[in-house]
């Protein structure tokens, strides 16, 4: 009830809004939101981890404001997902200049999301991932709030070198609001310093190096749990989790991971088109403590990842073609550790560590593969400001594999993906322009396996009713309303003023399904 | 297009690298020699025999070729505790020797090899030698100590109890025999990996009567209330009767039920006056019986201290059993470098899936069989295997379904 309320009193202050500056202005001296949608179409190096390359683009000095609120819920969804989200979302973001040589974008965003109905996990991320989660099998609600920050500087100096810097600033809390009541604290930062060279007048070459660290820390949980026979579950992987009664007293745990990467990149640029082609490469070392740095395993990923986008212009058609690529083998060593507690006889004092004494190499190992390719055309205005209509199509595919040895349990599917999609604009007066966004896909699923070697509750809890969602084919479609208008609150600065309505649903075999929607307002300003 | 192919060709050999890792391998071909007391005859092997290895993982059963020697063709590395016993009559066992040793005909003889925690994490062969025992009658068979909740939803700890019980198909009398505890310092001051003869005891306890008092039939067991025999259901809907209890640990003209005979605590390193059985473990629970007067036997401080409490030392050569029950800690489970007992007294150990307690969890020997409606209960000398837990404490119960797998 309270989410429809919002949504009301958001639609409320929209249209009230849009009336009043519909009838104090005109669009034309009023920024553009498709203007800037075309300008950002053409950062093809916005798409890489290289943010000296955004010399090679162009967008409007500006700001971009958005706060909206968001629902979804369904019956299909993983078990160690929630069976429904609610959230409110505010983003920002700038293009802006320094001085005539140093440019920069900057992004903020903020989200308070609560995820209903989710259990067997207090982690962020419990999917073909670091195995060492952990988690109750009590069902509750998780609130989370997310604050990313984000800057992109990139220099324009007429010389064949250009430099830029990226750096992003992530924090997160979640708390679980059921006993036991676990909160997680995250951190994640990383710095990407990049270079470009003018090989010829149309040819770049791009490097860039990246670091990144991340932090998930529980430092334990509070509960004024009655029921003495509760358990508490830490995973190892997949089928293998131990769970303890009153587990969770005195349970910590913590995730600290670094990341090395860098990528290379090539971009063409002729008069009617462009060429962009990258190809990274990332690793993560991540080390999993508990109590006196007791471990359980260690984790370590490499994701390589290959982006090439072609952009051409024939007329007044835009049209780009876009195949991506990413790869992730991940691989977690197991420890056995023993506890040494050494006695001082004349102190008293005693002194724990944890050894190691076996390290289970690669114990558990995680490869996920994601391939997409798409086309979508434009078909833009005169002015090349705006656009009529855009089309599009999407094919794909997604597949991972989760393997643990000694003994060999395996876990894997994959499937295909279409999907077609479009914009039209349906309305472009002097006092507003209203496009309709639409798209439809499905997913088929082509293979699909689970083989456990040991039966146990978690094989029969999550991993059976996960295999069950993998197996499932799904229709899924979307439309969005938006509705742009201009606004003007100070009467020297032009602002642009929108407000979108957008929803769809997903369609599984077997009747299941989830759906979304959402609404959000935003202003566009110079 | 020449530098598209080179892209192409970097990202194709780094998927390739990528499906190179290394896996971990079992130990393959592991050779375990079992080696007979040396009065054996040198023709009998320890073939056929079933051997446990139990690691925090899964219990693995293998069997003895004809030499005598476990082959294991591939097993997972990790810690293993190790059991193996070989049951026979008096009579068998003096067909297999070469001496003349004294055993009665009736008696039944058992070969055990026993170790906790061995490391296998590569192929190490190694050989295990068989201990004889003389299977003495009496066996703990519940150790109930996790408390539960009352019905106001506090925690209640009163109702803890250890029961004895009689395997044999013989009345034992349990007259002038013992009932310890083994001491539970943290950290410990003598566990059994430094001490391998005697166990160090916190309380000794000594049954009353002068040899016929206080007979336990063939299938039967006596119940000793830790700290109260009353029926405590009144207080704590999930807890026990022990109303019914045979002993009840407390002074000889002391407080309590006046209607259970007292069992008073002979050597004391506490001041208090019930058996201390403690809510979250470890507990190591002994019965033993000696002609020699306990109390001359040393008694010692923890090392490095000259105050506190003093443990009395107990030979290990005269303890008829003992159950091993280690602390269940929050993230690393029971600690096996506590333990206190030697893999003569008990080769594993038994812990409650409770850290703290409250849970009204019983470590409970298993049934083995049931013969002409006598339950014999299930004696490997480990605990691990031996004992199961269960939520339902009642005592005297031997057909509760976990005890049954």
């Amino acid at each position: 009830m309270r989410t429809i309320n919002y949504i009301t009193a958001i639609f409320a202050i929209a249209a009230s809004t849009a009336v009043q500056g519909a009838q104090a202005d005109t669009l034309r001296s009023f920024p553009s939101l498709e203007k800037r949608e075309i300008q950002k179409s053409g950062m093809q190096w916005e798409n890489t981890t290289n943010a000296a390359g955004m010399n090679y683009g162009s967008v409007d000095k500006g700001s971009y404001t958005t706060l909206g609120i968001y629902n979804g819920a369904g019956d299909y969804h993983r078990v160690q997902e929630g069976s429904e989200k609610r959230g409110l979302l505010f983003e920002t973001e700038r293009y802006d200049k320094l001085n005539d040589k140093i440019f920069v974008k900057g992004t903020f965003s903020f989200n308070m999301d609560k995820e209903f109905d989710k259990g067997w996990s207090d982690v962020y991320n419990p999917y073909n991932n670091n195995p060492f989660i952990y988690g109750s099998s009590v069902r509750g609600t998780y609130e989370t709030q997310k604050f990313d920050l984000g800057l992109r500087a990139y220099t324009k100096y007429k010389s064949r070198f250009n430099y830029g810097l990226s750096i992003d600033y992530k924090v997160a809390d979640i708390a679980r609001q059921r006993d036991p009541r676990s909160r997680s604290y995250h951190l994640d930062y990383s710095v990407k310093p990049a270079v470009v060279f003018e090989i010829g007048k149309k040819h770049t070459a791009g490097l860039n190096l990246s670091y990144r660290f991340g932090k998930e820390k529980m430092p334990g949980l509070t509960t004024i749990q009655t029921d003495p026979n509760l358990k508490y579950y830490t995973f190892t992987g997949l089928e293998h989790a131990e769970g303890k009664i009153g587990g969770y007293k005195g349970f910590s745990r913590q995730f600290l991971s670094d990341y090395y990467g860098g990528a290379i990149q090539y971009n063409y640029r002729g008069e009617k088109s462009k060429l962009l082609v990258s190809a990274g490469f990332d690793a993560r070392w991540e080390e999993t403590l508990g109590n006196l740095r007791q471990s359980p395993g260690s984790y370590n990923e490499f994701t390589y990842s290959l982006l090439a986008d072609y952009q051409a212009e024939r007329g007044n058609m835009l049209h780009n073609l876009r195949a991506e690529a990413v790869v992730r083998d991940g691989g977690a060593d197991e420890f056995r550790q023993e506890l040494n507690s050494v006695i001082d006889t004349l102190t008293g004092v005693t002194t724990e560590t944890w050894n190691t004494i076996y390290v289970y190499k690669n114990r558990f190992v995680v490869k996920t593969s994601d391939f997409r390719i798409s086309w979508n055309t434009t078909s833009l205005d005169a002015g090349r400001n705006s656009y009529r209509w855009m089309a599009g199509a999407e094919a794909g595919y997604e597949g991972f594999s989760n393997n643990y040895y000694l003994p060999h349990s395996e876990y894997a599917s994959g499937k295909l993906l279409f999907s077609v999609n479009g914009k039209a604009r349906l309305l472009n007066s002097r006092k507003g322009v209203l496009i309709l966004s639409a798209s439809a896909g499905a997913s088929l699923n082509t293979s699909s396996k689970l083989s456990l070697a040991t039966q146990s509750v978690i094989g029969d809890e999550i991993l059976t009713p996960d295999f069950e969602y993998h197996q499932k084919n799904t229709i899924k479609i979307n439309g969005e309303l938006r509705y742009t208008f201009p606004l003007r609150m100070i009467k020297s600065t032009p602002i642009l003023g929108y407000a979108s309505l957008y929803g769809g649903n997903l369609f599984a075999a077997g009747g299941a399904g989830w759906y979304s929607a959402g609404i959000s307002i935003g202003i566009l300003t110079l | 297009m020449k530098k598209i192919t080179i892209l192409t060709g970097i990202l194709a050999l780094m998927l390739s690298l990528s499906c190179t890792r290394e896996l971990p391998l079992p130990v393959r071909n592991l050779n375990i020699e079992f080696k007979l007391p040396e009065n054996f005859r040198s023709d009998i092997k320890y073939a056929n025999q079933e051997v446990i290895l139990t690691s925090a993982s899964g219990v693995y059963k293998f069997t003895t070729n004809s030499e005598g020697v476990l082959v294991i063709p591939e097993l997972i590395p990790d810690e293993y505790s190790i059991s193996t016993s070989w049951k026979m009559t008096g009579v068998q066992y003096k067909q297999l020797i070469t001496d003349a040793e004294l055993v009665e005909d009736k008696a039944t003889v058992v070969l055990k090899a026993g170790v906790g925690r061995k490391q296998l994490f590569t192929k190490e062969d190694f050989q295990l030698e068989l201990d004889k025992l003389v299977l003495k009658s009496l066996l703990i068979s519940k150790v109930y100590y996790s408390g539960t909740k009352d019905d106001a939803n506090k925690n209640y700890i009163v109702d803890s109890y250890v029961e004895i019980y009689n395997n044999s198909d013989d009345t034992v009398y349990i007259d002038g025999k013992y009932l310890a505890l083994a001491e539970s310092m943290s950290p410990p001051a003598y566990p059994a990996k430094d001490n391998p003869d005697y166990i160090y005891a916190r309380q000794i306890c000594k049954f009353p009567g002068d040899g016929n008092d206080n007979p336990v039939a063939p299938g039967k067991s006596i119940v000793i209330a830790a700290k109260n025999a009353r029926d405590h259901r009144t207080s704590a809907s999930t807890s026990i009767d022990l109303s019914t209890a045979d002993f009840e640990v407390k002074e000889a003209e002391g407080m309590g039920n006046p209607d259970v005979k007292a069992l008073t605590i002979l050597s004391n390193s506490l001041t208090i006056k019930f058996f201390n059985l403690m809510t979250g473990g470890g507990n190591a629970v002994f019965i033993f019986e000696t002609e020699e007067d306990i109390l001359s036997w040393p008694q010692y401080y923890a090392p490095g201290k000259t105050s506190g409490e003093r443990f009395r030392r107990v030979p290990v050569s005269v303890v008829l059993d003992g159950v091993e029950c280690l602390k269940n800690n929050t993230s690393t489970g029971p600690d096996i470098n506590l333990k206190r007992f030697q893999s003569i007294v008990d080769a594993g150990f038994a812990f409650t899936n409770a850290t703290s307690g409250y849970t009204h969890e019983s470590i409970e020997r298993k049934v083995s069989t049931v013969e002409n409606g006598r339950v014999i209960l299930k004696d490997v000398n480990n605990s691990t295997e031996d004992f199961v837990i269960t939520l339902d404490p009642t005592p005297r119960k031997y057909d509760k379904p976990e005890l049954l797998n």
